[in-house]
Formats: C-alpha cells, structure tokens, sequence
C-alpha cells in the first residue's frame, strides 16, 4: 500500500488584478498512516494554500495548475462533488488558521458539530447529540454540556479554536489538516490540544498535516518536517535530524531565531535580514538567494533541484550540491 | 518617577449568558474581576494567561472599547468613564489596539489603502492627501509589506500578512499608547523578531508604552519590563519581568513556564496541570487556582490568599509564597 497521502509536483496560483500570484509552486510531499508531517516556513511561503489546495477549498480566483494529490491512491482533483463532500470533514478533517471566521455565527457551538456529524453518520439525533457533549469534553471545553448553546462570538479566541478541533476530528478522519491550531492557546491548553491530537493519533490511527510557526511544537510532535520557502520546498528530513544537522541557509536561520526563555537579548532579536520576495517578482534561482549568506554566482540564475542529500534528507540549495 | 499612562482601580467586567437547553438558565461570567495596577510611560507591560482568562477583556477596557461594570480607567490622568465623546476621539488618537484576530477585525470590502487612511482621515485630514499618503507608506515599509498590498483586499493576503496590516492600522496615528493583542502569533519565528524589534525600535524612538498580551512567554519576557501573570480575571503575579521569570515563584507561573514546548529536546517533561478547565462563571472559593494546583491544601479552598507583596514592586496571590 502507498502512502496516505501523496501530494506530487503541486502549483496553485491566483489570478489577481495585479497578475499571477504563483502561491505554491511545485511542491512534493508524503504522509503515512499515522504519521504526524509538519510543514513551517516564513509567512506567506504557501502553507495555507497548500492545506486549501488538498481539499480544493480555494477561493474562485485560485487555481490549481498542475499537479496530483493522492488519498489512499485516488487522486482529490479529480473526485466527482459528491466524493469530495465525503471526503472533507469525514476521512479527512480540517482545523484553519483562524476560528472565528470559520465558525457561522448563526449557529450554536453544539448545532455545528451535530450538523457534521449528522452529515457523516448513520446516527440519531439524541445519540449526536451524546457525541457532542463527548466531543467538547475530549477538546477540555469547560462545562461542555451547558457550553452547547453558546454562540462563536460569547467566546474567547481560544475557546473556539477548541471547537474547531472538535468539529475537526468529530468522525474519526484517517488525515487532520491543521492550519496553527494552536497559535490561539495558551501554553497549557496547547499541551493539552497537543496531548489530544497525539492521543487520536494513537487511537484510531490518525495522521496529521500540522502547520506551525512553533518550532518547539514541531520539535516534540511531528515525525518529518517539509520547509517552504517562497511557495517551494527547500528542505525535508526527519524531525531530529532537521533540528540537529539541518542543511538549507533559509533553515539554519529560521532555527536560530526561536526565541529562547533562557537567554537574554539586549534590545534586538535574531531575526533573517530583508523579506520573502513578492509572489509576484521572485528571482529565477533560488528564491532565498537575496538573503542568503553562502550565496554563489549560479544561485541566482538556476533553482537547485530538490535532491536527495541522504536517505530521507532532501534540501534544495547548491551549497549543498556543491558538497559544502 | 514616570508619568503614569494608565491607572486601574478595581475594575469589573461580567458577561450574561444564556445557557441550558432552552437558554432557560441565565449567569453571568466574570471575565476581570477587581484588578488594580498602574502602567508607566515607556513601559511594556506583558500580559500573560490562559485562554478565555479575561485579557482581551482587560484591554479593550484600558481603550473605553468595553465599558466596565464597576471600577475605574484613567489615561494620563483623566477618567475616561467621565469623558464626553468628543474628548473620547481625541483621546483615541494617543491609544489604539492591534486585535487579535486580523481577519475578523479588517473590514473585508475595504482595500489597505482604504484601512490605512480612515483613522488619518478623521483625525489629520488638514495635513492634506500628500501627508497623509506618505504617512501610510512610511508605516506599510516598517511593517514589511510591499507597496502594491495597498490595492489588495485583505483576503488576499496570508494570515501573517494580515496580523501585519492590523499592526500598521494601529501605527499610522502614531499613539503614545497601544494595547497589542496577540500582535505576532500568527507569524514565523523570524517575521515576529522582526516586528518586535520593530516595536521595541518605535518604543525608544517615541516613547511608547505598550500592553503586550501574549501567549509565548519568551516573547513576553523579550518584549516586557513587567510582567502580569493572569488566572480566571485575577492577577496571580505581576513584578519586574526578569524577577517573574527568573524566581518562577507562583505555582501557575510555573506551570507556564514548564509548558513551553522547547526545540533542543525530543519528549520533554513538563508539570501537568489536572482538574477541570475553569470557566468564569463559578469561580472556584478560596484560590481560584487551587483546582489545578499541584500544591494546594486545605487554606487554599477556603481562603482567598489575598494580594501580598513579596519584593519591590513584586505581588503574588498564593498562600505558601512569602
Ligand atoms: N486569494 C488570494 N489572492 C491573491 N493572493 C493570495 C490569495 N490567497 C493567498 N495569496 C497569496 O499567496 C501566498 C501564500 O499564502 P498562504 O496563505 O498560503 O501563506 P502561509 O504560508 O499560510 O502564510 P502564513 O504563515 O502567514 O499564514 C501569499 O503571498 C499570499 O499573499
Ligand atoms: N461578548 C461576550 N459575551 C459573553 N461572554 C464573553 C464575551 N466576550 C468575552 N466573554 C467571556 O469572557 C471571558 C474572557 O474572554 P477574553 O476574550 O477576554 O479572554 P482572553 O483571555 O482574551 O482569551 P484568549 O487568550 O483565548 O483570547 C471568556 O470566558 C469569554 O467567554
Ligand atoms: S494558594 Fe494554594 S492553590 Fe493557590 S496557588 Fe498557592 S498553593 Fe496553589
Ligand atoms: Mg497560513
Ligand atoms: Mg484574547
């Protein structure tokens, strides 16, 4: 049996007043069953539209261009409405950047998560109605049986990401997309969400595509890390190896600046000097070549393939190719 | 001493909700319940605390853009329960809030452009066009977005993008006070060090006072000069930042800090929290932490340990600090 999910050559694009926006462009990654894929990168690098494009959820101007996406072997692009209902927020479940506008504000909490699981199941109202109230309880939502008739706007930023979570894993997907669930928790909720999706890992065999700007977070979930740069990968390996031996400059740096509680900065944080191009005017080679450090004369000119430096270690950098 | 920007005093703010089945059950949620503190000029003040635990709340009311129940604001002196409307807008112009949620907070028909000017409209619209649109690149460049973002949407942008753009509203009127919500969670790891030396630059550059509301504590610790620790409305802790962080003295402080998910370690342990999640509208007797806390005993459910003072300008609420 092949991987979960395969995702190979994808490019998605926007057709916007000022032209094509080149959003993700060319990307390739695996998830197996069960396992936990983080996928980080500076903001605006394409994660979202990445995790949009899995489920054909972009907007009318978005498009895909190019590319397959592989379920259990059945390419998503190419499934008929009906396919694709089953599959969103069934086998597959989704948690997005941000609750509040994903959440109708018309509804209840506890009505939203009845409706999607009277969507996906064969069940009762009274008995969705004992899932919800379980459902909430799982996600730690205080007083989860009297929180049901709440509306999205009587609660806090961090409370609705938790609904989302349940909304998410409410029929036991076999794949979580997770666009920063948890950028919007505290620490603790957040080990406790974390706890949670480890937990539906374990028991019903779930994998996650986890998007996040916490590396820490990457560093005590995910199993393989992809990092995008500019709408492409740049880098992949396991999660130690990329933390201890990573490769691409655009990494170093981005693990250089995590914030660390035990030191002291003075007045001014690590940070990568100048911006990631505008999507609409990137370089021809290599999209980090402007802030690059090891930059050398044919980084401009020529993307470096994405290549396999070492067993499950591919970096996209001609540093690298060059054997530096 | 510094000129006090903003002074507390026992400042309330409850919710009523409707709940049960029929919404037959009416409470009220207690989301601040009677704080005092005092903000300098110049200082960052970091506000740190569990979701739903009342910091939203607190903020908007430092601004008047949530009336309390009870208890009073003053900014630089003026009670602004007390003020007329019109001094209100004055007023607004020196304290302006970045909002946590950028998508919901950015008028979705309005391009930047548009989002950019309407506070300079209202308020320097004898400056003319020209400084007024110099102004809005001036800001747009600080904050990293290109020049052309200005005829775009918000939609099109990325969430980080946007939480950019909320930023940048809040700059263009150049306030002396701003309350930042969660102004960075959405971006990576080195566009956040970028806005926050960005912060900390105009802070020096103007003198800004800030409230920084935050999840990370790292970043709070980088960002803050004093440190409030924040629990079901109350505070349990507030002190000069590096003492806070450095005597990690209340158990929920603690616990915050061991929960920081860290990136040289595979698997690390942390104190876990246990009992129930709390909700503000049966705030637990006694210390209101005490459900979840790894050391409480029996004082701890019957008396509320009260507001001690622990060293200069240092406060703790635990029964077992001294
Ligand atoms: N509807 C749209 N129209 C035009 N451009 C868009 C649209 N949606 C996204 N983009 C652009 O596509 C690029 C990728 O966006 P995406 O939301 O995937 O970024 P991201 O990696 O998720 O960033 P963040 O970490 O900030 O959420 C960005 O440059 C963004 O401006
Ligand atoms: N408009 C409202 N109606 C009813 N309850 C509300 C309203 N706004 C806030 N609350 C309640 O007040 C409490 C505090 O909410 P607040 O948004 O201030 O929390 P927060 O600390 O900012 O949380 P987060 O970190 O998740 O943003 C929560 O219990 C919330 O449910
Ligand atoms: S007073 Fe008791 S319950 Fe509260 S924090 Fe201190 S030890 Fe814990
Ligand atoms: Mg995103
Ligand atoms: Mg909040």
């Amino acid at each position: 049996m092949g991987p979960l999910l395969k995702v190979e050559n994808l490019k998605t694009v926007f057709m916007s007043e000022r032209g094509k926006v080149k959003a993700v462009d060319g990307i390739s990654f695996e998830i197996e069953k069960g396992q936990t894929l983080a996928l980080v990168g500076e903001s605006g690098c394409g994660k979202s539209v990445t995790c949009l494009s899995i489920l054909r959820l972009l907007m009318s101007s978005g498009r895909i261009e190019k590319g397959k996406i592989l379920f259990q072997g059945k390419n998503i692009l190419s499934l008929c409405n009906r396919e694709l209902r089953q599959v969103r927020g069934g086998q597959i479940g989704m948690v997005f950047q941000e609750p509040m506008t994903s959440l109708n504000p018309l509804m209840t909490l506890g009505q939203q998560i009845r409706e999607i699981l009277l969507c996906h199941n064969k069940i009762s109202k009274k008995e969705a109605d004992t899932r919800v109230v379980e459902l909430l309880r799982d996600v730690r939502f205080p007083k989860p049986d009297k929180s049901i008739n709440l509306y999205p706007h009587q609660i806090s930023g961090g409370m609705r990401q938790r609904v989302m979570i349940a909304i998410a894993v409410a029929c036991k997907p076999l794949l979580l997309i997770a666009d920063e669930p948890t950028t919007a928790l505290d620490v603790t909720i957040q080990a406790e969400i974390l706890d949670l999706i480890q937990y539906l890992k374990e028991s019903y065999g779930m994998a996650v595509l986890f998007v996040t700007h916490n590396l820490g977070i990457v560093r005590q979930t995910a199993d393989k890390v992809v990092v995008m740069y500019a709408g492409k990968a740049v880098e992949e390996a396991n999660t130690d190896d990329l933390f201890e031996k990573a490769i691409h400059p655009y990494t170093r740096h981005l693990i250089e600046s995590v914030p660390d509680l035990h030191r002291n900065y003075g007045d001014f944080l690590p940070s990568i000097p100048g911006k990631v191009p505008d999507a609409l005017h990137r370089p021809e080679g290599c999209p980090f070549c402007l802030r690059c450090d090891e930059e050398e004369p044919v980084c401009r000119e020529l993307m470096p393939d994405f290549y396999e430096y070492k067993t499950d270690h591919r970096v996209a950098c001609w540093g690298a190719i060059h054997g530096k | 001493m510094a000129n006090e920007i903003i002074r507390v005093e026992k400042l309330v703010k409850r919710f009523e909700r409707k709940s049960g089945f029929w919404n037959h059950c009416h409470n009220s949620v207690t989301a601040v319940d009677n704080l005092d503190f005092l903000i300098y000029e110049g200082e960052t003040m970091g506000l740190v605390g569990e979701s739903g635990c009342g910091k939203t709340t607190l903020g908007r009311m430092l601004l008047h853009l949530s009336i309390p129940d009870s208890g009073k604001v003053s900014f630089m002196g003026c009670d602004l329960l007390l003020m007329r409307s019109r001094e209100l807008r004055k007023m607004r112009k020196n304290m302006q809030i970045v909002f946590q949620d950028p998508a919901g907070s950015l008028n979705s028909r309005m391009r930047v452009q548009e989002i950019l000017s309407e506070g300079l409209n209202e308020h320097y619209k004898n400056k003319g066009k020209y400084w007024i649109k110099e102004r809005i690149s001036e800001v747009l460049s600080a904050v990293g977005l290109e020049k052309n973002s200005l005829i775009r949407y918000p939609h099109e942008f990325s969430g980080g993008e946007r939480q950019r753009i909320g930023i940048a509203r809040a700059l263009t009127l150049h306030p002396g006070f701003i309350v930042c919500d969660e102004p960075v969670s959405a971006l990576d790891v080195s566009i956040q060090a970028q806005i926050l030396n960005l912060l900390n630059d105009l802070k020096k550059q103007y003198g800004l006072t800030y409230l920084f509301i935050s999840h990370d504590l790292s970043v709070v610790k980088h960002m803050a000069t004093k440190v409030a620790i924040m629990y079901l409305g109350r505070f349990m802790e507030m002190g000069p930042s590096d003492t806070v962080y450095k005597l990690q003295k209340h158990p929920y402080t603690q616990i915050l800090i061991s929960a920081i998910p860290k990136i040289d370690k595979k698997n690390q342990e942390r104190l876990r929290v246990s009992g129930e999640v709390p909700s503000g509208d049966n705030i637990p007797d006694g210390c209101r932490f005490h459900p979840r806390c790894p050391y409480a005993e029996t004082v701890c459910r019957t008396k509320d340990p009260g507001w001690k003072q622990v060293g200069e300008d240092h406060w703790i609420s635990c029964h077992f600090v001294i």
